[in-house]
C-alpha cells in the first residue's frame, strides 16, 4: 500500500517539476518529451490550475482498511442486498467507481484505521447510540443528514457512502466554490488571504491558497454538533481543523487528500484520500429538507409505539 | 435642445442621461459580477406598492386590522415596512381564478408561504430576500449561492441544456448579450411564491432575468415572468442590486432548517 502512496507523491514531483518552469517552457517540455508523458494541468484565464468540473467521489475503496487480510471489501451494500428501507436502485453500485487504488481511504495512521477515540469522544458516541437506539423523542435523537441539516457524505471531510457523490469545482479570481450535491451545499472558499472570521458554520470557516498545482483548503470553527460524516464513528465537534488538499492527476482525476485534527475526539490526527473521477453528468437539486417525509414519520411512529406499549401494559 | 446637442457632441451626456458604465472584465474578457449582492427593497414582502401595515397576518380591530395572535407578540418587529413595488407598471396580470388564489395565498401566509417552512425560494425571490447572495463567475458556469437556506444554483454558460426534471431552484442557461447577463430558467415546480403577499406560479414558469452592471458597486437586475397557467400575459420586475462592499465581506450561513425543526415537528415531540 506504501508504495502506490508513493507512485502518486512521486507523480505528483514530477508534475510540479514540469510546472516550476514558465508555463510556455512546460509546453515545450511537454510536447518535446512525448515519450516521458508528463501532463500538465490546465489553467484558469486569471493563470491558476483548472481543477474544475463535476467529480464524482464513488470508490470501491473501503474507507479503513478491512482486518489484515489486505482483500478488497466493498464499502457498499452489493446490489443483491437492499439495505433498510432503500431500493438497491438507490445505491452508486461499486462498478462505477475508479480502479486500482489504495485499499484504504485512510491512508495515516498507516496501518489505514482510525486513530483511538478520546475518552470524551467515546462518551460522545455512547450519548449519540443511545439517542438513535431509542424511540425518537424529538428530531435532535436523529443523525443531522435525516434532519436535512447537512448531507451525509459531504462531510467536510468528503468521505464517500451511499449515493449522490458529487462534487463540483468552480474557480474565479480570488475564489473558489465547492458545490457538493448532497444538500445543495456550497462551501464559498477565499482565496485572497484573508484571516479565518470568528462564527462557527456547518461547515466550517474555510480558506484556500494554491501550493504549486494543488488547492489547499484549510477550515476551522465548525459547529460542535459535527459534520456530514456518516462512516465516522462518532461526529467531530468544534475543535476540528482540517486541511484538505485537491489535485488534478490527469483530466478525468481528481486527487483529494485531507488532514482531520480534532483533539478532543481523536487521540492524534489522521488523513485520508481519495480519488475523484470525472462525471460527464450534471448536478441535480437534492431538496432534503423540502421533501423530508421520513422525520413526521419517524417521530409518529415513536409516538404511536409508545402508546401502543402504554396500552399494552394497562391490560 | 441645442445646448444639449452640442454638449452630447462634446462627450457630455445631455441632463438625465447617464453614460452607459463599461464593468472591468474578467480574464476571459466578460463584464466582472463576482462578488456579493443583495437587493435592499421591500419585494420580499411585497412585490406590488404597498403601505406598511400591522403584520403579515391580520384580524379586525376595533378601529382597523390588528395583528393576528400567532404573531402579535412581534411587535413593530412583526410589521409589514411599506414599499414602491418593483413590478412594472404595477399590475400583476392574474387569470380571474388566480387572482382568487393569490388573496387565499395571502389570507393563510403563515401556514402557506414555504419561505416560512425554510424552503427553497426559486428564482426570482431567491434574489430579493433579505439576504445577500454570492456570485462567482467562470467562463462556462456562473455559480450562484444565497445565503438564504444555502439555497445553490449553477447557471450553464456553454450550449444550453435542458431540465430533466421540475426542482425547487430551477434550470438555469445563461449567456452573454452585450454587457448583460441574460439566463433562462425552466423546470422550477410549483411550491414557491413570488412574495410574502402570496404571489404565486405554476410549474409552467419561465423566467428570464437580465443582470445588467450598472455601476462599480451596483447593478440592474430585471425579470421577465411567463406562466400560461397563472397570468393572461408576460409581466417584468426590475429593480438595482447593491454591491456588499465591507472589507472580508463574506456570506454567513443561514441553515434554517434546524430552526424550523419545533415549527414542523414540535407536535411529534415525546410529551415530558
Amino acid at each position: 500500500m506504501m508504495h502506490r502512496f508513493l507512485a502518486v507523491a512521486i507523480l505528483s514531483a514530477a508534475t510540479l517539476a514540469a510546472q516550476t518552469a514558465a508555463p510556455s517552457q512546460a509546453r515545450k517540455t511537454v510536447s518535446k518529451a512525448a515519450s516521458a508523458k508528463i501532463w500538465s494541468t490546465p489553467r484558469t484565464p486569471d493563470g491558476h490550475p483548472d481543477l474544475q468540473g463535476i467529480w464524482s467521489y464513488v470508490t470501491a475503496t473501503p474507507f479503513e482498511k478491512p482486518g489484515g487480510s489486505g482483500a478488497y471489501i466493498y464499502a457498499q451494500e452489493d446490489s443483491a442486498n437492499p439495505v433498510g428501507g432503500y431500493n438497491t436502485l438507490f445505491f452508486d453500485t461499486v462498478q462505477r467507481g475508479p480502479k486500482d487504488r489504495p485499499t484504504s481511504q485512510v491512508v495515516d495512521p498507516p496501518d489505514g484505521h482510525l486513530p483511538p477515540l478520546t475518552p470524551a469522544a467515546k462518551k460522545r458516541q455512547a450519548l449519540f447510540a443511545e439517542k438513535m437506539m431509542r424511540p425518537a423523542t424529538g428530531p435532535e435523537d436523529r443523525a443531522l443528514y435525516e434532519r436535512c441539516i447537512v448531507g451525509f457524505n459531504t462531510g467536510p471531510p468528503i468521505i464517500p457512502g451511499g449515493y449522490n457523490q458529487n462534487l463540483q469545482v468552480v474557480e474565479a479570481p480570488g475564489t473558489v466554490a465547492l458545490y457538493t450535491e448532497m444538500i445543495h451545499t456550497t462551501r464559498i472558499v477565499p482565496m485572497d488571504g484573508r484571516p479565518h472570521g470568528t462564527l462557527a458554520q456547518w461547515n466550517g470557516d474555510p480558506r484556500g491558497h494554491w501550493e504549486g498545482e494543488t488547492l489547499v483548503v484549510d477550515s476551522v470553527h465548525f459547529k460542535d454538533q459535527g459534520t456530514g460524516t456518516l462512516l465516522l464513528p462518532v461526529p467531530l465537534d468544534e475543535n476540528l481543523h482540517l486541511v484538505e488538499r485537491f489535485t488534478l492527476l490527469d483530466d478525468k482525476t481528481l486527487l483529494y487528500q485531507y488532514t482531520v485534527d480534532d483533539p478532543t475526539i481523536f487521540t492524534r490526527p489522521w488523513s485520508g484520500q481519495l480519488y475523484m473521477s470525472r462525471s460527464e453528468d450534471q448536478i441535480y437539486e437534492y431538496a432534503c429538507h423540502e421533501g423530508n417525509y421520513a422525520m413526521p414519520a419517524i417521530l409518529s411512529g415513536a409516538r404511536l409505539e409508545e402508546k401502543a406499549s402504554a396500552e399494552g401494559l394497562k391490560k | 435642445m441645442l445646448l444639449a446637442g452640442v454638449l452630447e457632441l462634446a462627450g457630455v451626456p445631455a441632463a438625465g442621461q447617464a453614460p452607459a458604465y463599461k464593468a472591468p472584465r474578467t480574464p476571459d474578457g466578460k463584464p466582472n459580477l463576482n462578488g456579493i449582492w443583495q437587493a435592499l427593497n421591500t419585494a420580499n414582502w411585497d412585490i406590488q406598492a404597498h403601505a406598511a401595515r400591522p403584520a403579515l397576518m391580520t384580524v379586525p380591530g376595533p378601529a382597523g386590522p390588528i395583528p393576528a395572535p400567532p404573531v402579535l407578540a412581534f411587535g413593530a418587529v412583526g410589521s409589514v415596512p411599506g414599499g414602491l413595488g418593483v413590478v412594472e407598471g404595477n399590475e400583476i396580470p392574474y387569470q380571474p381564478w388566480a387572482l382568487a388564489k393569490k388573496k387565499e395565498n395571502a389570507e393563510h401566509w403563515l401556514t402557506s408561504d414555504p419561505e416560512v417552512k425554510c424552503y427553497l425560494p426559486g428564482v426570482p425571490r431567491a434574489t430579493y430576500m433579505a439576504f445577500p447572495f454570492q456570485i462567482v463567475q467562470t467562463p462556462k458556469v456562473i455559480l450562484m449561492s444565497y445565503e438564504f437556506a444555502g439555497a445553490t444554483r449553477t447557471i450553464n454558460m456553454g450550449k444550453p441544456t435542458e431540465a430533466q426534471t421540475d426542482s425547487w431552484m430551477g434550470w438555469s442557461n445563461g449567456r452573454w448579450e452585450g454587457d448583460t447577463l441574460m439566463v433562462d430558467v425552466t423546470g422550477q415546480n410549483d411550491k414557491t411564491w413570488f412574495d410574502r403577499a402570496g404571489d404565486f406560479h405554476s410549474e409552467a414558469l419561465h423566467v428570464v432575468e437580465r443582470y445588467t452592471p450598472r455601476s462599480a458597486d451596483t447593478m440592474m437586475y430585471e425579470v421577465t415572468i411567463e406562466d400560461s397557467k397563472v397570468f393572461t400575459r408576460p409581466w417584468k420586475m426590475s429593480m438595482p442590486l447593491y454591491r456588499r462592499v465591507e472589507k472580508n465581506a463574506q456570506l454567513v450561513e443561514f441553515n434554517c432548517v434546524e430552526f424550523v425543526e419545533e415549527l414542523l415537528y414540535g407536535q411529534f415531540r415525546k410529551k415530558q
